[in-house]
């Protein structure tokens, strides 16, 4: 800067000199002393001419960078915005409607907070040949034509709490003489999160005895239950209070294997002790479960049951039992096709008060096949002995028609024709059935 | 008998044994994935990469409202860390049998980190605002579940299913991340065009998309010329109506800008009657309906009617992966219904 000054007052002296003394310096001392500060002068220019290049450059570059911090400032990027409108879209869209029971409980307490319940109703129109009658007839249906209301069910489901769950199903219907019973079918807690694979039931519940017993009537593919079912186990199954472990048995194949065991009062009348009950049967079953193709599947268990028969004299009844059941169902057409084979046999070792040991057993298997998405078709082959007299037997025969008018209703035609031998012979039946099933509310899925 | 019980316990003890030891099947630091539906399972691959090992209870071959609860689902969900679902009762008849029958604490409970319910962070389409009941046929009362049908709602379920990766393998979020990107911008460009979505970037014009505002917004940029993919496919068939089998394609039909005249269900789940079918045929006379679109899981008899008396082409595609032999993965599932779409509606030259 000071050179700057010096240059700019010799320039002025300069400037003010009288053109003749310029024009006399020329050539002397003097005028080299000008040239020299001519060309000082020049570089001088020359410097200021670059510094000012080098500020306009850094100025250049200073507005560029507050350019880019003006532009990367904090802000929606695309993704952000693309965020944004989608959570106002949603924040804008309809809410489901919550349900009348929530409209009367008021506003934040939804369905959630109450159970499932299920009202399931099953209604049956029924004929035996009267020649053909029994006196005594071994099934649940007791032989007249009349229509009856067969079955309701109410059942309920929920979570007690983080550990367990709890079903209740209370069943009622009409008895032979137009009567109306309510029975709790089934009340248990499930305890879910027991370590290794284990899960335990506590209450009433239908044992877990081979594949149909542990079925509600409803979920069955006929209108009947089997005659051995209903001869060795009761027309509606077998059902007792106690308590159940299960466990999946872990395996190399990583096959499913489940164990069940449980302790229930021996109150089954058909092959325990009834009324008089006074301890326990001990249950087990065993099921495996494969795929044989990705259609195909095929399930096999076996069964035992033991307890005091409540017939005196200390005595037990034992059952095994063996169940194989294959289904069909390619999945592209699953809607409309599919096939079950389901069979199963009981075996009865039945201590009589006089010290003998009845043996008994019977058998079913039945054929099961959807032909339309709305229809299927059965039949079944009955066989079966009873508990107490090997010698009676029955050969029976049935077929049948499903209409499922939806997934939560049905229509069912049965023809079942029983040959009666032994002591029974002569009691052969021919009887025909009409069932409407329908069901209302959430009502859980039925196991596979 | 004693010594038949002796011999099972025997049998359980080994099994116990051999079957609690390690898996050899499963890398210790892969999360072990089971997903309902295989659109879930393509997602969670994709994003999940090498960190996870992914199975389907669902082939795509079925429909998923109906899908059997068999017990050998059980034995795979027994294993898992994490269980993704469709969510919106899609899979509510079979779902929580195999939830309960694995007895699996980590995914047992929707609340736990090892559940995750893609729909809820999705764009969901028929809400019910109304009381909902069963005479209206099988209407989910959370909305229609088919929402994987919309490439935007897969792009949010992605990201969905990375963000609880990252959770339940902290170690490797970055690569979830990474992996969610690369699957966004695979996405992107099967719905924009590969240099459209170069030049503008996805986000951008899912914006745009989201907003109504694409084809304007090209427009002004010049850049109609350059709008690829899905989207250039189904733009000269806006607002043209098609026929469904199953309310299942609304999703797909509100993206692409197609309009639903009617489906073959008189309600949903409910088969067609001979009246409806009837109905239908005079239906698609009067609206100029082209095609039918359905799943190849449902029967051909009524829409094959309704071709002959009309006309009507019937488009069988797979809205699955695995579907069907088109729909090996996601972007050619969605290739092929646009592919099989742009050929039936394209005028006759």
């Amino acid at each position: 800067m000071k050179r700057f000054l010096v240059c700019a007052v010799l320039v002025a002296v300069c400037s003010y000199t009288p053109g003749r003394a310029m024009a006399d310096a020329v050539g002397s001392p003097m005028a080299d002393d000008v040239a020299s500060l001519k060309a000082e002068m020049a570089e001088m220019k020359r410097m200021m001419e670059e510094q000012r290049k080098q500020y306009q450059s850094e100025i250049d570059g200073l507005k560029q960078k507050v350019e880019a911090l003006s532009q990367a400032r904090p802000g929606p990027s695309p993704a952000d915005e693309l965020a944004a409108a989608i959570d106002k879209a949603k924040g804008e869209a309809p809410k489901p409607e919550p349900g009348m029971l929530s409209m009367f409980l008021g506003k934040g307490a939804g369905q959630s907070s109450v159970p499932d319940i299920s009202v399931l109703g099953d209604v049956l129109g029924h004929y035996v040949t009267d020649h053909h009658k029994a006196p005594n007839p071994p099934q649940q249906e007791d032989g007249k034509r009349h229509f009856r209301f067969r079955e309701m069910e109410i059942a309920f489901s929920a979570p007690v709490d983080p550990n367990s769950k709890a079903d209740l199903i209370l069943t009622g219907g009409e008895d032979a003489n137009g009567q109306w019973n309510m029975d709790l079918e089934e009340g248990y807690l499930t305890l879910t999160t027991l370590p290794y694979d284990l899960q335990a039931r506590v209450g009433k519940f239908r044992t877990v005895f081979g594949k149909n017993n542990p079925f509600h009537t409803h979920a069955m593919a006929w209108v009947d239950r089997p005659d051995v079912i209903a001869n060795f186990l009761g027309p509606d199954g077998m059902a007792e209070t106690g308590v159940e472990g299960s466990w999946l048995v872990p395996n190399p194949w990583k096959k499913y294997i489940e164990w069940t065991a449980a302790f229930q009062n021996n109150g089954n009348p058909e092959s325990f002790a009834g009324d008089r009950q006074d301890d326990v049967m001990f249950v087990n079953h065993l099921k495996y479960f494969d795929n044989l193709t990705e259609a195909t599947t095929a399930e096999l268990g076996g069964s035992v049951a033991t307890g005091a028969n409540g017939d005196g004299g200390g005595g037990r009844t034992t059952l095994e039992g063996v169940d194989f059941t294959v289904k069909w169902k390619p999945p592209d057409q699953g809607l409309y096709k599919a096939l079950t084979w389901q069979s199963e046999a009981i075996l009865s070792q039945k201590d009589l008060p006089d010290g003998m040991t009845v043996n008994s057993w019977g058998a079913y298997s039945s054929l099961e096949y959807q032909f339309a998405r709305q229809w299927r078709a059965f039949v079944r082959f009955d066989f079966s002995e009873f508990p107490d007299d090997a010698q009676s037997k029955q050969l029976g025969g049935a077929v049948g028609l499903t209409y499922n008018m939806s997934e939560f209703c049905y229509w069912r035609l049965e023809y079942k024709h029983t040959d009666a031998q032994g002591a029974m012979a002569g009691q052969d039946r021919d009887e025909l059935w009409l069932q409407l099933n329908f069901g209302i509310g959430p009502h859980q899925a039925h196991k596979y | 008998m004693k010594s038949m019980y002796m011999a099972v316990l025997a049998a359980a003890a080994f099994c116990a044994a051999v079957g609690y030891g390690p898996s050899p099947a499963l890398a210790a630091d892969r999360l072990n994935v089971v997903t309902t539906t295989t659109d879930l399972k393509f997602i969670a691959e994709a994003v999940g990469g090498d960190h996870v090992k992914v199975t389907s209870i669902a082939s795509g071959a079925e429909d998923p409202h109906f899908v059997s609860a068999k017990p050998s689902f059980m034995m795979i969900a027994r294993v898992a860390d994490l269980w993704i679902a469709i969510g919106m009762e899609l899979e509510i008849g079979w779902e929580g049998l195999i939830l309960e029958g694995s007895r699996n604490p980590k995914i047992r409970s929707i609340d736990s980190k090892g559940y995750l319910d893609v729909s809820q962070g999705v764009l969901r389409l028929e809400v019910p605002t109304q009381r909902v009941t069963r005479e209206m046929g099988d209407v989910h009362p959370l909305g229609n579940p088919h929402y994987w049908l919309d490439p935007l709602n897969v792009r949010i379920m992605a990201k969905t299913i990375a963000d609880r990766l990252a959770q339940l393998d902290p170690a490797h979020s970055e690569d979830f991340k990474g992996n969610l990107k690369a699957f966004q911008r695979t996405l992107d460009e099967h719905m924009f065009g590969k240099p459209l979505v170069e030049e503008v970037g996805g986000d951008k014009l899912w914006l745009r998309e989201f907003k109504g505002e694409l084809q304007g917004f090209l427009e002004e940029q010049h850049l109609t010329a350059k709008l690829g993919g899905w989207a250039a496919k189904m733009l000269p068939f806006r607002g043209e109506k098609i026929l469904t089998y199953h309310r299942s394609w609304i999703y797909f039909t509100n993206r692409f800008g197609l309009a639903v005249a009617d489906e073959m269900e008189p309600k949903p789940g409910i088969p067609p009657s001979p009246g409806h079918v009837l109905q239908l045929i005079e239906k698609v006379k009067a609206d100029h309906v082209r095609v039918l679109l359905m799943e190849p899981f449902y029967e051909r008899k009524a829409p094959g009617l309704i071709a002959e008396k009309t006309g009507l082409k019937v488009l069988v595609c797979a809205n699955s992966v695995g579907g069907d032999e088109a729909a090996k993965d996601y972007f050619s599932m969605i290739g092929n219904v646009v592919d099989k779409l742009a050929a039936a509606l394209k005028p006759a030259s």
